[in-house]
């Protein structure tokens, strides 16, 4: 008989943890209260204070709004929007990429912030033309930035001191400086490259600066397969065969590890990483990365925006809370600069106390910026060069040129998928 | 005489390249417990020093007060979807081992051995349509989703249909005559004897669901039912410049096995020799 | 005539122990397996209904013959990257663990807690193993490379360029699987009759003579369900390589599986069509090399 009570309470045991999981919504608020969910895919110190902000518009809409948000790590992010936004299961509101943007538009995955019934209080002005633009696809706006987040170049001051060197603007000025500053009695590297993560960003910048393309003028085909396409990706090649500028082989985060250790002149990453760099105790500072691999300045940069994805069924109190939210977060987006972005909204940016961040200002001239193609296909069509790009940073006898083929091919391929050809 | 010494020599010989194996196996583990009380500037400038130069437990503080992914949050939900798996599992496949194995009915070794043979289909096959299976059900990120597809499991069955087959019939028999009924036969005799059997086919099914990593992964999408795995790979993301708190996450997640492990050394023994012996 | 009534009553209440586990079994087996092949025949649309049609073999044909065509590209690679793990990996992980058990076979003071360390990784998940290996393996800082410094060699880039890659993710399975397969050996070994040994030890066999003639056809059944169980095991491989490599150096260890669950749940544009057939095929040739493993196992005992 104890036997059989036994495996009935386990049963209903697991039965009841079963239950408990069906049904998630256990706040009991009064009915006024508009709930809505947003999924941010900020997984680092970031993170932290998306949290915060979230926590504080809650506390200031007490009785009125909850934001209850749920953070996701980006590529899984992008794997769940195609499944349960379909479903109706979607987030009320979510942060995406500017280069997934259209492509997600275009999937019918967003609803656009045309089709609002409250009016989103938004000044286009109050924005970065570049970034404000990126969020409109087929003359409908689906985004609202909330920041850029470009590349540039982090500098150990110390190191620059000792050999009395300054920060170079320019690739001749690079290669000067690291002949300098490549060390190995001390195991000193000048520019330490990952091969990987960010590399691929390292070379649209130089695509950009050596005036090619990512993709051809209607955003379809791949257009890096270009002599810029050429020179943009040997400038990698050489500064790793020929001018000895970093280890080989160096993988994800090993050239962080090694600027943070203090035992790299210079680090190339995104301004994401201003924390962690400030976390490491070194001495550094922060300059332009506009002219350093070719002669047209351009810096790239994404930025991370609302989007409202498609919900089941359209709720106005929703959609009122939404824009309460997003409202509250871009007029806060100095807290957003603290936790290491640049800000998308111009009020911020020209406040005195954003002019006053020691890193932010010398990192990149906003003009310089360069979005990737605003096209769905631009994952199709360029991802193909990004493991390209590996391999002529991994390999001494790299041949570029049949690199670029590959990729060509490749890009070109998935995009004829794509198209349905 | 000489035969003893022979056997001596050998075993010290066994003992000798044993020892060095295993120093080579636990350094990997050692190296990741010494990082995990390092400091992050001493883990990071690169010492093969396994003592620490200076003891800290500001990782191990760090990730258990992160708020962002809780590795004890993780814990739990694995704890929860692997015991509730296995519990459901045990009661299942032990019901399904006696009509199998003690009942006699007509088309039963026929569908017995069907069953058997579809555990030559690679589970990759079924991983899609089971998707699509769970958007019907509307399971995505539920706790079903971890909990019950993996009930249907043929291998649990089979191991405790073969210890069945080795009960006396005997008793069986005695207790029919007695008058007592299958349920009866089956809750007071069968299970009783099946102890051993049952704690081996429980902790593999335990094992199983807790290590599982591309199905959670695929079923899952908020931090409600995160298990631990997917948990752990999120935070090689998060911490990946902070190696000593990723270490320490590391440590926090081996201890369950670990304690597990310790109580039952003797079970995963004897019922992977079943598995295997049995054939 | 009553009784009998009776006793068929009892008999198919009797099956209702079978039903929970063949209900659940049928639902989450038996239907997946005929769904996926209907999928594998469509275009299919995992969310919008309407949007599917029905293409016959076009996703088979797209991807064995289609040299043009993207997929054909992506399935064989990551066929080819399978075959290499699985070509490594099998041997070394049949030869260890029988090493292993030979020598606890022997029974060596303290063989309890050699066989606990050895099979103790087996219980980790494999994103820890993943982030024990890649501490250890870690270009700059990690052990491995340290003591390579150390000794006055080259820091190896251990993940990201081959052959190492290889090596590492061989070398991680291997830590982390040996486990299973040496208890089972070590289990059969205990039932081969020690007679046998003194005979041929009668007889003047040397330790290898008595190794090929003795030990390994008397483990024949197990032998064969190791090589058989392992093979399949590292068909599906796809933890290591998608969490310490992501597929690298120049896609060289991205591994079908990871193709397959990259086309059906990709951001972008999944395919499951696309990725059932692909996952048909390797199921095919799993079962096939199971099959023809058995025979010529089979055969040689």
């Amino acid at each position: 008989m104890k036997k059989i009570l036994l495996i009935v309470l386990t049963l209903f045991a697991a039965v009841g943890l079963t239950a408990c999981g069906g049904g998630g919504d256990n706040n009991n608020d009064d009915d006024y209260l508009v709930t809505i969910t947003f999924w941010n895919i900020f997984t680092g110190p970031d993170g932290e204070e998306m949290i915060n902000l979230v926590n504080d518009f809650n506390a200031a809409n007490e009785g009125v709004y909850r934001v209850n948000t749920q953070t996701i790590p980006s590529n899984d992010f992008y794997e769940k929007l195609n499944t349960v936004v379909p479903q109706g299961q979607g987030p009320d509101v979510a942060i995406m990429h500017l280069d997934q943007l259209a492509r997600y538009a275009q999937l019918g995955l967003l609803t656009s912030f045309d089709d609002l019934a409250s009016d989103l209080d938004l000044d286009e002005t109050n924005y970065i033309e570049a970034v404000w633009d990126a969020g409109i696809y087929e003359s409908k706006r689906y985004a609202v930035p909330l920041d850029v987040h470009p590349i540039g170049l982090y500098y150990n001051q110390d190191i620059l001191d000792a050999y009395d060197v300054e920060v170079p603007t320019t690739f001749d000025e690079l290669i000067a400086a690291c002949e300098i500053l490549n060390d190995d009695t001390i195991d000193q590297w000048c520019l330490p490259l990952s091969n990987v993560w960010p590399s691929q960003l390292l070379f649209q910048a130089s695509l950009y600066q050596h005036g090619g393309m990512d993709l051809d003028e209607d955003g379809l085909y791949p257009a890096y397969n270009t002599q810029n396409g050429y020179d943009a990706l040997n400038v990698f090649h050489e500064l790793i065969f020929t001018h000895g500028v970093s280890p080989v082989n160096t993988t994800v985060d090993e050239d962080l590890a090694l600027f943070r250790q203090g035992k790299a002149a210079f680090h190339i990453n995104g301004i994401w990483m201003l924390n962690g760099i400030i976390d490491s105790g070194i001495n550094f500072g922060t300059a332009s990365i506009a002219t350093l691999f070719g002669d047209t300045p351009a810096v790239w940069a994404g930025s991370h925006n609302f989007v409202m994805p498609r919900p089941a069924k359209v709720n106005e109190d929703k959609q009122e809370a939404i824009v309460a939210f997003i409202t509250y977060v871009s007029e806060n987006s100095l807290r957003w600069a603290n936790a290491g972005q640049i800000p998308a909204n111009l009020t911020v940016l020209d406040s005195a106390e954003y002019q006053a961040l020691p890193y932010h200002s010398t990192f990149v001239d906003i003009d310089d910026i360069m979005f990737p193609s605003l096209s769905p296909y631009f994952q199709d069509s360029f991802e193909p060069i990004f493991s390209r790009v590996t391999d002529a940073m991994n390999d001494p006898n790299a041949d570029i040129q049949a690199l670029l083929d590959e990729a060509e091919l490749e890009g070109t391929q998935r995009l004829n998928e794509a198209l349905g050809n | 005489m000489a035969l003893r010494k022979i056997e001596r020599r050998k075993k010290r010989a066994s003992f000798t390249i044993l020892t060095l194996i295993s120093i080579v196996w636990i350094i990997p583990v050692l190296w990741v417990i010494s990082t995990s009380f390092k400091t992050e500037q001493e883990a990071v400038s690169g010492g093969i020093n396994l003592i620490p130069n200076e003891f800290t437990l500001d990782s191990y503080r760090f990730i258990f007060n992160d708020t962002n992914n809780n590795i004890l949050h993780y814990i739990r939900n694995s704890l929860i979807a692997a015991g509730s798996h296995t519990l459901l599992y045990l009661l299942i496949a032990s019901m399904a081992a006696y009509g199998y194995g003690i009942l006699k009915w007509k088309y039963r070794d026929k569908l017995f051995w069907f069953l058997i043979s579809t555990m030559m289909i690679p589970a990759v096959m079924n991983l899609i349509p089971l998707y699509s299976i769970m958007i019907t059900f509307e399971w995505l990120d539920k706790l079903q989703a971890l909990v019950v597809p993996g009930l249907g499991g043929v291998f649990g069955v089979f191991l405790l249909r073969q210890f069945f087959l080795g009960i006396p019939k005997d008793l069986i028999e005695s207790a029919k005559i007695d008058g007592a009924s299958h349920l009866q036969i089956y809750l007071r005799i069968v299970l009783p004897l099946a102890k051993p059997a049952l704690i081996v086919v429980g902790l593999f099914s335990f094992m199983g669901n807790w290590n599982d990593y591309l199905w959670p992964l695929i079923v899952l999408n908020s931090d409600t039912y995160r298990t631990l795995p997917i948990g752990l790979a999120l935070m090689q993301g998060n911490y990946n410049i902070y190696y000593s708190r990723l270490m320490a996450a590391t440590v926090v997640s081996i201890i369950p096995v670990l304690a597990l492990f310790m109580v039952s050394q003797r079970f995963f023994i004897r019922g992977i020799t079943m598995t295997g012996i049995k054939q | 005539m009553k009784r009998s009534v009776i006793d068929r009553l009892k008999e198919k209440s009797s099956l209702l122990f079978i039903a929970p586990h063949l209900i659940i079994f049928s639902i989450f087996f038996i239907i997946p397996f005929f769904y996926g092949i209907v999928i594998s025949l469509f275009n299919w649309h995992m969310f919008f209904p309407e949007m599917r049609e029905f293409i016959g073999f076009d996703n088979y044909q797209k991807i064995l013959f289609d040299t043009e065509h993207i997929y054909h590209e992506y399935f064989f690679n990551g066929l080819g990257n399978t075959f290499t793990f699985v070509l490594i990996s099998v041997p070394l992980l049949v030869a260890f663990p029988l090493l292993f058990a030979l020598l606890i076979n022997i029974e060596p003071p303290g063989y309890k807690v050699f066989r606990g360390i050895f099979y103790l990784p087996s219980l980790l998940s494999i994103s820890t193993l993943v982030l024990i290996w890649r501490w250890v393996l870690n270009t700059n800082v990690g052990i491995l490379n340290l003591t390579l410094s150390e000794v006055g060699l080259d820091r190896i880039p251990w993940l990201a360029e081959q052959p190492f890659a290889w090596a590492s993710l061989v070398t991680m399975t291997v830590w982390w699987t040996i486990g299973g397969n040496m208890v089972i050996f070590t289990a059969s070994l205990k039932e081969i009759p020690q007679s046998l040994y003194e005979a041929a030890e009668v007889d003047g066999a040397n330790i290898f003579q008595k190794f090929f003639n003795i030990t390994i056809p008397g483990m024949k059944n197990q032998l064969l369900y190791i090589t058989i169980m392992t093979t399949l095991a590292s068909f599906n491989v796809f933890g290591q390589p998608q969490l310490a490599t992501g597929g690298g150096p120049s896609e060289s260890t991205k591994v079908l599986m990871m193709y397959i669950r990259e086309i059906a749940f990709g951001g972008g544009r999944p395919n499951p069509g696309i990725a059932t057939a692909m996952a048909v095929l390797l199921g095919i040739i799993m079962i096939a090399i199971s099959l023809f493993q058995s025979r010529i196992i089979r055969r040689l005992g």
